[in-house]
């Protein structure tokens, strides 16, 4: 097992650990990461295209409006000119100014996991096998009851392997 | 500002030569969102690691975005901008809209999330782990329902008097963003752990989903009311309780939309299970406001796993 740290701009403080698991994998549900890979192009695009033209900045939304708020658009952007209570200039522009930065932020997100998509695609994995959709209503390993108190909560199923997560309310 | 918070993010990565290539597993723990969060991804190992990496950046631009506690995130400058006109929002943003509106549909309203200055003169005005002063205001005000709130794509129009808080529903579609998002970038498997809501697409290598449910009954004993198992992603599960995040004497952050009061049923926990993150916590949520016998109807009649806790006070009439 090696261990290292590794400092981020963001302050954060990551330890890396790697370690030998002894259990294969099946094969197959490795190999779905090729078409997902392939699917993320088109999505991140997406996803990209729309974040630039939604995070530009702010401004009175006439344009986007509904088709019947053209009157109230119109006094809205009265208001904003002779209310005190109205947008401000300031207002706007810090408010834009914040989006921009995390706009920014998440364009450089999106860039990195683009990248290990693209890293993963040229590996060409060998036969591809979506993982994602063939979703079912999970089901409970116990029955649907409330747990009585004060005794223990009844039939509850102690799995031999260890569940991946634990649900709680935070 | 985000640059100025301290986390601890913890990353393992477990890996497994096969002829293939490697197979890897990672995990990274870290806090956000006031709240421990874990992210397990399968998949390629170089892939693996590198979206471990990601996920506290991720999580960290949608907090800023959504937070309720930040004065500068997106969602408080909108609510400190109702009333004066519609405001082009970003897409996190306006996923977060589409989710609380389409949360108040499914719930038939019992999920409302207008009602951030009810809970704020309640005394919940900071975030947990601040720790700040929960002081309830002498007058509580009423708040203005959800039709005082308008999504027309990227754009926003709070009434004036709306004030937006997302509760956890928040915490379940941040799972499911980050699940869709790394299944895309070609994870095979993902888990993410918000705060104990739990979102899982794929499938963990060559393993099955198993996800244990806590006993808010019980805290801190470790118990649990069983494990929800499934052999493949796409389910999400969360818990809403009134045992946890509680103030002052008895108060907690759960308000019943019908009554504009907090919450009080003979249930303090709910656990739904259910196709996102954000649709879990909104079930959950209205269960936990209906009540035992209301609640078990409302979640059998969807179809949906759950687990439903009485409160001791309660637990003689059930």
């Amino acid at each position: 097992m090696t261990t290292k740290t590794i400092t981020t701009k963001t302050m954060t403080t990551m330890t890396t650990k790697t370690m030998t698991n002894p259990t294969p994998a099946k094969a197959a549900r490795r190999t779905g990461a090729s078409r997902n890979s392939k699917m993320l192009s088109a999505s991140l695009a997406v996803a990209t295209g729309v974040g630039v033209a939604g995070m530009v900045a702010v401004r009175m939304a006439q344009d986007a409006s509904a088709q019947d708020s053209a009157t109230v658009t119109t006094e809205q952007s009265i208001q904003v000119t002779t209310s005190s209570d109205g947008y401000t200039k300031d207002q706007l522009d810090s408010y834009a100014e914040a989006l921009s930065a995390e706009a920014t932020r998440l364009q450089d997100y999106w860039d990195k996991l683009a990248a290990a998509a693209t890293k993963l695609q040229s590996k060409e994995l060998p036969t591809i096998k979506s993982n994602a959709q063939e979703v079912a209503q999970p089901t409970a390993a116990t029955t649907t009851k409330p747990a009585p108190a004060p005794a223990p909560a009844p039939t509850v199923q102690k799995e031999k392997p260890a569940p991946q997560s634990k649900s709680q309310s935070s | 500002m985000l640059t100025g918070i301290q986390v601890d993010q913890v990353n393992q990565v477990a890996t497994e030569s096969t002829t293939r290539g490697v197979a890897g597993h990672a995990i990274s723990t870290f806090r956000a969102m006031g709240s421990d969060l874990e992210v397990q991804v399968w998949g390629e190992l170089e892939l693996c690691e590198s979206l471990i990496e990601l996920a506290l950046t991720r999580i960290e631009i949608l907090e800023q975005s959504w937070s309720r506690f930040r004065v500068n995130s997106e969602l408080s400058r909108a609510n400190s901008m109702a009333g004066l006109g519609p405001i082009e929002i970003s897409p996190d943003f306006a996923e977060l809209i589409s989710s609380m509106l389409s949360a108040t549909k499914i719930t038939n309203g019992l999920f409302d999330p207008t009602m951030a200055r009810i809970i704020e003169a309640l005394g919940y005005r900071v975030d947990f782990p601040e720790l700040g002063e929960f002081t309830r205001a002498t007058h509580i005000p009423s708040f203005r329902s959800i039709s005082g709130v308008s999504l027309t794509g990227h754009v926003l129009t709070l009434d004036a008097g709306v004030a937006l808080d997302p509760g956890a529903i928040g915490k379940g579609l941040a799972g499911d963003i980050i699940c869709r998002e790394f299944t895309q970038a070609g994870a095979t498997g993902v888990l993410a752990n918000i705060g104990g809501d739990i979102v899982v697409a794929g499938t963990p290598g060559d393993d099955y989903w198993r996800i244990a449910v806590a006993n808010d009954q019980r805290p801190g004993s470790g118990a649990t009311l069983g494990t929800i198992q499934s052999e493949f992603g796409g389910f999400a599960v969360a818990t809403s309780s009134t045992a946890k995040r509680t103030w002052g004497n008895g108060l907690h952050h759960v308000i019943d939309p019908r009554t504009g009061a907090m919450s009080q049923t003979d249930l303090i926990q709910a656990t739904v299970a259910a196709p996102s993150g954000w649709q879990a916590e909104s079930y959950a949520t209205a269960a936990l406001v209906l009540g035992y016998a209301e609640g078990t109807h409302f979640l059998n009649e969807r179809g949906l796993t759950h687990f439903l806790v009485p409160a001791p006070a309660f637990s003689s009439i059930n």
